[in-house]
């Protein structure tokens, strides 16, 4: 990882950037937005993220003061099934020799136990439950598109690591960030039922304590759908962020669908209604909230805002209520006035910045992969919805 | 029982229309109360509207909001010039020998001083913004809104666009305005049938003219105790501002029923 130093701060295209942030200067709005060239510009900004460093892995960010950073595996695991999802959009064979490169990159770094490490690869390497979890959705779906049997056999170590690692009770935490035990695993389960999905249902041990997990974590759920452990630290567990609160609410709602148990989905829908009406009534979300859904911050994790709104166009294709397709239709209007299309910074062109304004504390200065690919799912996601909508397919609401 | 008609704005039609068919319909109405505005201009006030401002800025940033303000601006200026060129409320109170009174604030003790001093006993809503508890509260006042969706399955706004787009019953309610929004006890609900209607801006006018004659419709059945109230299903779903793609969605609905 090259270090540009604070000085790199002073570069005109950073400038521009902080200076936009400054004066609150967003992308002039379109009312009837074609997200075609949006789509193109993010994927334009992971296939170059992808070809920085020699070994496919796709870095965690694009930072002012660091540059690009170093292939991050977690990170990597989940773009695979959103390049499938864009091959399949545009049969584009560049995007799916992508997908394969980053899962052939994967396979090469597991450790022999099955699990992942945490972080960069470029750290000291360590096992981690949660991007174990990750990566096992990217094998999944290489392996349901290839048919590759590597991917597979690494699919299913990893699957075997992660039910061995599981407590008791149904959470992890020797192997997670800082040993804490966090309701976000629940997008771990939503992998091993994927896994599970195609293992033939061999062994149910996958689906058992991938739902002994949800089960676990919507206990940990209040009655207005904020959720206890659902921090990233310890520091701040009592106001999480958006981030992980879409996690845990995407790992419950998803699992709830390939499942078809409705107590998953109404939990899911408890969390993502509370967050629709606080969007509604404030315009915005801000990246963390207290118990009372109280704003503890005045900065936007724009990765939290994508996947927020990938979950309520999910909610709408699953529950037919407009009013979630509404709201992810606003929120995508305000994360494209973010992206830049007009920089000759291939850090910034298409990407997705960490927080809003840059300098929150959320990913301070960076421009990240993972929030680039959120941003690119909710907006394939968005097209695919309104097709379907135009041809009226929306339920009774009465 | 004594009737009167709240509103804010003199060239509210939604008021006028009400007024009118009330008047149609031989409601004795005591009493027209017109306010400038919803809130007098207090601390509070101004903290609340710098609040929303500023997320409404964080939102859309600064240059849509600009170019929001000044297209909005210039449309509601050309709103208001045609507005005054047509009757006011004040022109069927004049006619009508109906008491006019003219205040600064609607959630305001002056506000509520009058509608006691008068003995209103029910308080109709023509169009006055959100109430506050020196309102609601008055002892024995009920104040009854005209809403252009069925209730509880349609509170909000932009209520009627939505159940079209939804393909549901479009409809009005006649409801008590409570502490909640949209959520008080209801005296009658209607199903309005649609009339050859090819824009937005149609199923609009037929929504509020519906909803005007079922609120002078229900007025006269309450005054004749032929109309009862009945408290709203718990759940109900909330409908906010549709967004500009769901609004063409509507509009190319709305003209392939020609």
């Amino acid at each position: 990882m090259k270090k540009i130093g604070i000085l790199g701060l002073i570069n005109f295209s950073y400038l521009k950037i902080l200076l936009k942030d400054l004066l609150i200067i967003r992308v002039m709005r379109e009312i009837n937005r074609d997200n075609q060239k949006f789509i193109e510009a993010a994927i334009h900004w992971i296939s170059t993220a992808q070809d920085v460093n020699l070994d496919s892995g796709v870095p965690s960010s694009y930072s002012f003061i660091y540059g690009w950073g170093a292939s991050y595996p977690e990170v990597t695991g989940y773009i695979i099934p959103t390049f499938f999802d864009y091959y399949y959009l545009t049969k584009e064979e560049k995007i799916k020799k992508r997908a394969i490169q980053m899962t052939n990159w994967l396979v090469s770094i597991q450790f022999p136990n099955g699990a992942f490490q945490e972080g960069d690869i470029d750290i000291a390497p360590q096992e981690s439950v949660f991007n174990t979890g990750q990566i096992l959705e990217g094998l999944v779906r290489a392996y349901k598109e290839t048919k590759n049997i590597n991917y597979w056999d690494s699919a299913k170590k990893a699957a075997d690591w992660l039910c061995f690692s599981q407590e008791e009770d149904g959470y992890w935490k020797k192997y997670n960030f800082k040993q804490m035990e966090r309701v976000y695993d629940t997008r771990v389960s939503l992998s091993l039922i994927k896994f599970y999905k195609i293992a033939s249902h061999e062994n149910l041990v996958y689906l058992e304590k991938a739902k002994r997990n949800i089960d676990w974590a919507i206990r940990n759920q209040n009655n207005n759908g904020w959720f206890n452990n659902c921090d990233n630290s310890v520091e701040f567990n009592l106001y999480p962020l958006t981030n992980t609160i879409a996690y845990t609410v995407e790992g419950i709602l998803e699992s709830g669908t390939l499942l078809n148990d409705n107590n998953y989905i109404k939990a899911a829908e408890k969390t993502a209604n509370t967050l629709l009406k606080i969007f509604e009534r404030d315009k915005i979300l801000f990246a963390r909230y207290d118990s009372d859904w109280k704003p503890k911050v005045r900065y936007v994790c724009l990765t939290g805002c994508a996947q927020i709104s990938f979950i309520w166009l999910r909610l709408f294709e699953i529950l037919k209520d407009a009013r979630y397709l509404n709201a992810a239709l606003k929120m995508n209007d305000f994360l494209i006035s973010t992206q830049d299309l007009k920089s000759q910074d291939d850090g910034i062109y298409g990407g997705i910045k960490g927080s809003l304004p840059i300098w929150g504390s959320y990913e301070r200065f960076q421009y990240l992969s993972w929030a680039t690919k959120f941003f690119l799912d909710a907006l394939i996601l968005e097209d695919r919805v309104m097709k379907s909508f135009e041809k009226n397919e929306c339920s009774t609401n009465m | 029982m004594n009737v009167a008609l709240i509103c804010s704005g003199y060239y509210h039609l939604f008021a006028i229309k009400i007024l009118e068919e009330l008047i149609k319909s031989n409601v004795p109405v005591k009493a027209v109360i017109v306010a400038k505005r919803t809130r007098k201009i207090n601390i509070k006030v101004i903290k609340n509207k710098l609040w929303k401002f500023k997320k409404t800025i964080l939102s859309i940033g600064v240059n849509n909001y600009l170019k929001m303000f000044f297209k909005s601006g210039y449309e509601k200026h050309k709103r208001k010039r045609e507005l005054k060129s047509r009757i006011s409320i004040f022109d069927y109170t004049r006619t009508n020998r109906i008491a006019t009174f003219k205040l600064t604030a609607i959630n305001s003790i002056t506000c509520a001083n009058l509608i006691k001093k008068l003995k209103i006993d029910i308080l109709i809503n023509g169009g006055a913004g959100i109430y506050d508890r020196s309102i609601i509260d008055i002892k024995n006042l009920l104040i009854l809104n005209g809403h252009w969706g069925i209730l509880p399955y349609y509170r909000g706004i932009n209520v009627i666009e939505w159940a079209f787009l939804n393909g549901d019953k479009l409809g009005a309610t006649v409801h008590l305005i409570d502490r909640g929004i949209d959520t008080g006890d209801i005296l009658i609900t209607e199903e309005l049938n649609l009339v050859s209607c090819n824009s937005i801006g149609d199923l609009r006018l037929q929504g509020y003219n519906f909803t005007a004659k079922l609120l002078a419709k229900s007025i006269k059945g309450l005054l004749e105790k032929k109309l009862f109230f009945i408290s709203q299903k718990k759940s109900g779903k909330y409908w906010h501002t549709m967004h500009p793609k769901l609004i063409k969605i509507l509009q190319n609905k709305l003209q392939l029923r020609i």
